[in-house]
């Protein structure tokens, strides 16, 4: 895996920065002189050996000509150890160094700092042995360490912030402090190295708390704790602020998750993580098999894990741009089905607000700190007035008021093109991402889904123009719904939906006129729907050109 | 010399760019155009001879049509040469 020469190299530093630490630590209880000059002497020699280090790891990245994912793990671990043990090289002298501030040595010996010393040598001689063996044992050891190194550091700051309330030896004190504080900051880089083994071992890059949560979630739901022996794969990157990770399940785990299957770990903001879990029991009872199914949960005071199951398949986002098109077509017949199956299972005779004004002002910090002139302002021409966005916005949050769906439905509620999935072998759609599904107005569902379409950083024209064939058959297909179902304001609450979704997807919109275009369409559409309001609103009708580009 | 602009973008469908278009014309009869933003006023006052340009271009579907009105407040200042030089000698 590493080369020879990287391997020895980074023994050498390994030793050289325990080395470092030894002398650091003499220096600091004997206060010699000499010491403090071979403190400074090895720091370069430290400097050389990083730099040869990083050379090494560069060349072997760039100059081989085949190379797994492992060996370059591998690499990126030992280069991310050998720039934290230069740290901590770097942190001796600093620390060193404070003593020429120190008028009274002794102050210094009635503080621990011994432990930290020790700590920090026990652990960094596990390194390069942690680095070949791959014991996971030993890594998250030397994660761990710097949780104790902060405990010493603490109660060393209580002392000292105690000895400086007697008003006596405060110059010396504070020295003493600094001094401390570098210690603590030796832990930090400790903490990175572990990190770095970590990631040679998993070929993933983890921090040490989601491991933790990993570990607990995987332990709740019957599997063995040894993550070693469970794989990981690819991060999968989500806007929900989730932290989502691939586990394969291996064959001697037990039946909670099947043979050759994979699950899904979501870690984070607890509220959120619990909500989803709520949402994906209640899918369970509605659509057994629509949304992916929950082994197991785990909770902490702020964050929480969930361990879900993988849905094999592709999202409909990668049908629709690289699908062919008798393929796209069933996934498109079947999303229908699927969609209008939901809804006809789960429509409650409830009149439901869906607020998509109050949506859009929600979002708006969002969207200015993306776009700053997307806010239009009151403007006259010639003895037309334009309306300025947020009286608009409130005129049509009026209106909004008295335009309840007659019933509601459970809605995904982030209906985007990449949380639907097809599977084709079973030839089914499955939806994934679900904390935000409720009872609400099934447009809401709808005009996302359309939105999310419209969206798509295409532009050639076979692309947009199957794009614009999806977002028609949708829109149909909802149409001919409000129809059966008599629901006499499906235009009007569309056009309401829509602006709400272009104006609010503008924020993850970096291409300036493609957001403007949105940013347009929505004013458009609250423009219209107030022109209308001394009318009755079944007779409105939405442009339908406003959903094609 | 300070620069005054005024910019307003907007999607509209015929029955709207007309109420526009209208409201502008009307102002060209009147001699004023006035436009504001955020109560900050542009007055023009409509000459006798303005520039008028309509330029349309159609290309890979996408339409055109730019209709530009162009003038100068500044009239040119009408001296009269001979009325200048005259003296009035004793």
């Amino acid at each position: 895996m590493l080369t020879a020469a990287l391997k020895e190299n980074l023994s050498f530093m390994v030793v050289e920065v325990a080395r470092q630490l030894d002398e650091t630590f003499d220096f600091l209880a004997s206060g010699e002189v000499a010491a403090f000059q071979k403190i400074n002497s090895r720091d370069d020699y430290i400097d050389n050996l990083k730099t040869v280090i990083e050379n090494c790891c560069f060349t072997t990245l760039s100059e081989a000509r085949s190379i797994t994912q492992r060996e370059r793990d591998s690499i990126r671990a030992t280069h991310t150890i050998c720039v934290n043990l230069e740290r901590i090289g770097d942190f001796c002298v600093s620390a060193a160094d404070q003593l020429h501030y120190l008028n009274n040595h002794a102050i210094l010996q009635h503080f621990d700092y011994q432990r930290i010393f020790d700590l920090l040598a026990e652990h960094l001689q596990e390194v390069i042995p942690v680095l070949k063996n791959g014991d996971m044992g030993k890594a998250l050891a030397i994660c761990r360490a710097e949780n104790q190194i902060d405990d010493i550091y603490k109660e060393n700051f209580d002392k000292i912030m105690e000895a400086l309330r007697s008003g006596k030896e405060i110059e010396n004190l504070v020295t003493v402090l600094f001094i401390f504080r570098y210690l603590e900051r030796m832990g930090d880089s400790l903490l990175n190295i572990g990190e770095a083994l970590l990631l040679s071992i998993l070929g993933e890059k983890i921090k040490i708390e989601q491991f933790q949560a990993l570990e607990e979630t995987l332990s709740k739901s019957g599997l063995r704790t040894n993550l070693a022996e469970v794989g990981f794969s690819s991060i999968l990157g989500s806007r929900s602020g989730c932290r989502i990770r691939k586990v394969h399940g291996h064959n001697e785990q037990p039946q909670i998750i099947p043979q050759t299957q994979s699950s899904i770990f979501k870690e984070g903001n607890k509220e959120k993580i619990l909500t989803e879990k709520k949402n994906l029991e209640r899918w369970h009872e509605i659509f057994p098999g629509l949304t992916p199914r929950l082994f197991s949960h785990q909770e902490s005071e702020e964050t929480a894990s969930l361990l879900v199951e993988f849905l094999p398949g592709r999202t409909f986002e990668a049908i629709l741009l690289k699908g062919d098109p008798a393929e796209l077509e069933t996934v498109c017949l079947l999303l229908h089905s699927t969609v209008r199956e939901i809804w006809k299972r789960t429509k409650k005779e409830m009149p439901v607000k869906a607020n998509f004004i109050p949506q859009i002002m929600a979002r708006m910090h969002s969207v200015l700190s993306v776009h700053p002139d997307f806010l239009r302002a009151r403007q006259d021409i010639g003895s037309s007035e334009v309306m300025p966005t947020d009286e608009l916005l409130a005129k049509c949050r009026h209106i909004e008021e008295k335009l309840a769906a007659p019933f509601s439905v459970f809605i995904h509620g982030d209906f985007n093109v990449n949380n639907i999935i097809y599977n084709a072998a079973r030839e089914r759609i499955q939806l994934i991402d679900l904390y935000r599904s409720r009872e609400a107005d099934y447009i809401q569902d709808v005009s996302v889904f359309i939105v999310s379409n419209f969206r798509q950083p295409v532009f050639k024209t076979h692309l947009r123009d199957r794009l614009n064939w999806i977002t028609r058959n949708m829109y149909q297909m909802a149409r001919e719904f409000a129809v059966e179902q008599g629901d006499e304001t499906f235009e009007v609450r569309m056009a309401l939906a829509l602006a709400r979704s272009f104006y609010t997807s503008t924020r993850f919109e970096w291409n300036n006129d493609f957001a403007h275009e949105m940013f347009l369409r929505s004013h458009f559409l609250l423009e219209k729907v107030l022109a209308h309001q001394d009318s009755p609103w079944h007779t409105f009708s939405l442009p339908s050109g406003i959903m094609y580009y | 010399m300070s620069t005054k602009k005024f910019d307003y973008e907007s999607l509209q469908d015929a029955h709207s760019i007309k109420t526009y278009l209208v409201s502008l014309i009307d102002s060209i009869e009147k001699g004023r155009i006035i436009l504001k933003s955020n109560g900050e006023e542009m007055a023009m006052r409509v000459d006798d001879l303005m520039k008028f340009s309509v330029q349309a271009k159609k290309k890979d579907g996408q339409n055109k049509l730019s209709i530009k009105l162009s003038w100068s407040e500044i009239k040119p200042v009408i001296k009269d040469e001979r009325a200048s030089s005259m003296s009035i000698g004793s």
